[in-house]
């Protein structure tokens, strides 16, 4: 538990792929596809402003970027949801550092793809304070170039993993966000960011503190 | 409209300058305003209409009891079959589509449906029953009293299907737009379940 968030991703991904290698495999044949096709390229890089968003939370609240500036920086992750250990793991990490991020004038804001069920048993499970957004349809992900379309194989794959991710985003799209995180300046421009198609990754936390406390 | 209103305070505090229009009419008026674009999105039980462009999406699905006072014959009986409602007289809302399957459920039995009072406000529903004008429709979410019983017909499910209506291929504006991503995102679970009635036990 007290594992860095990348060694804790490691081990996950490598226990994937020790008792499921065809599934592993499928993920390499995607992880290749998306960073032959650049994807998450034209996502905000650091110095760019971080486009606004006006999102409802797990409560059924509007949140934007605009209103949670006002109140300092703002750690945005985009996750692909709660059926993704990979994002709970991620979730639980940020949940653990959210007073620090705090204390240094920062405030997290989780998003996902999924409505605001799904959201509050991310946020229950991982003890978190910040709120999660529903990105529905992926809206917010496509204007930042982070939506990927999950092809045939993949869809297949997850439906037999038992994630069937339809019934989480009320819609039959099969898209999810590239996970990415960008620490935001109260300025409204990126400080720093995470982006990789690989989504056993994730920015580090230590990153994270060191870029809002910069 | 109780589940709408907190989503209209999001829309009113993130659009200051909106103003809002709503229709409450019969599911073939909504789908006719809907085709003409004088409304750009309903909230609905099943519009009765196939038109290929109306995008329908289930929010939630509302249960209803008959609501009777709580001294009613009604309720000395183990079970009310739908031939114990002859005698009685209906309080329904208008555009109420379980008023109609009600009376058909009726025909279905060769009877005559009772003959009923229209009741435009939920709440003059629940006084009238109180002052034995007769036995009301009433969904279960919605809390009518201590002194007023649900009672369920025996065979007979009364549910109404509620969903988001809006228009394939047809712009919306960002207040509208945004008044869908709330709904859809929403956690309906809770909605429809029923309000604990006090002195009353439910199964």
């Amino acid at each position: 538990m007290d594992a860095p968030l990348s060694e804790r991703l490691s081990t996950f991904a490598d226990d994937v792929r020790r008792l499921s290698p065809p599934f592993a495999d499928i993920v390499d044949r995607m992880l290749k596809r998306l960073y032959d096709s650049g994807a998450g390229d034209g996502a905000p890089n650091i110095g760019e402003p971080m486009p606004n968003f006006v999102l409802p939370d797990e409560t059924g609240h509007l949140v934007s970027l605009e209103e949670l500036l006002q109140k300092g920086q703002v750690v945005v992750s985009f996750n692909r949801g709660h059926w993704c250990p990979y994002c709970r793991l991620n979730a639980d990490a940020m949940a653990h550092v959210e007073k620090k991020v705090k204390d240094a004038g920062g405030q997290f804001v989780l998003i996902t793809p999924e409505t605001a069920k799904f959201n509050k048993t991310l946020k229950q499970d991982a003890r978190a304070l910040f709120p999660i957004l529903t990105d529905l349809d992926s809206g917010y992900a496509l204007e930042l170039q982070l939506a990927i379309q999950i092809n045939d194989e993949k869809r297949i794959a997850m439906t037999a993993a038992g994630w069937d991710i339809s019934k989480y985003q009320d819609n039959e799209n099969w898209t999810l966000p590239i996970p990415a995180t960008f620490v935001v300046g109260k300025d409204g421009r990126v400080k720093a960011r995470f982006v990789d198609p690989d989504y056993r990754k994730r920015m580090q936390i230590s990153d994270l503190i060191a870029a809002v406390e910069s | 409209m109780e589940q709408m209103t907190p989503i209209l305070s999001e829309i009113a505090g993130a659009f200051p300058n909106i103003e809002i229009n709503i229709f409450r009419g019969p599911p073939h008026e909504i789908a006719d305003k809907m085709k003409s674009g004088d409304l750009e999105l309903a909230v609905s039980e099943p519009l009765g209409d196939e038109w290929e462009r109306f995008d329908a999406r289930k929010l939630y699905q509302e249960e209803f009891g008959l609501l009777v006072n709580r001294t009613h014959p009604l309720l000395q009986r183990n079970s009310v079959e739908i031939e114990d409602l002859v005698n009685e007289r209906l309080l329904c809302r208008p555009y109420c589509s379980l008023t109609d399957m009600l009376e058909l459920e009726f025909r279905k039995h060769g009877l005559t449906p009772p003959s009923k009072h229209e009741v435009p406000l939920v709440e003059d529903l629940a006084s009238m029953v109180r002052a034995n004008l007769g036995v009301g429709i009433w969904p279960k979410s919605r809390e009518a009293g201590g002194d007023l019983r649900l009672a369920q017909i025996q065979g007979f499910d009364m549910n109404a299907l509620i969903s988001l209506y809006t228009v394939f291929g047809r712009k919306q504006s960002a207040a509208a737009s945004t008044f869908v991503r709330l709904l859809r995102s929403k956690d309906w679970s809770a909605e429809g379940q029923p309000a604990i009635m006090a002195g009353e036990s439910l199964h």
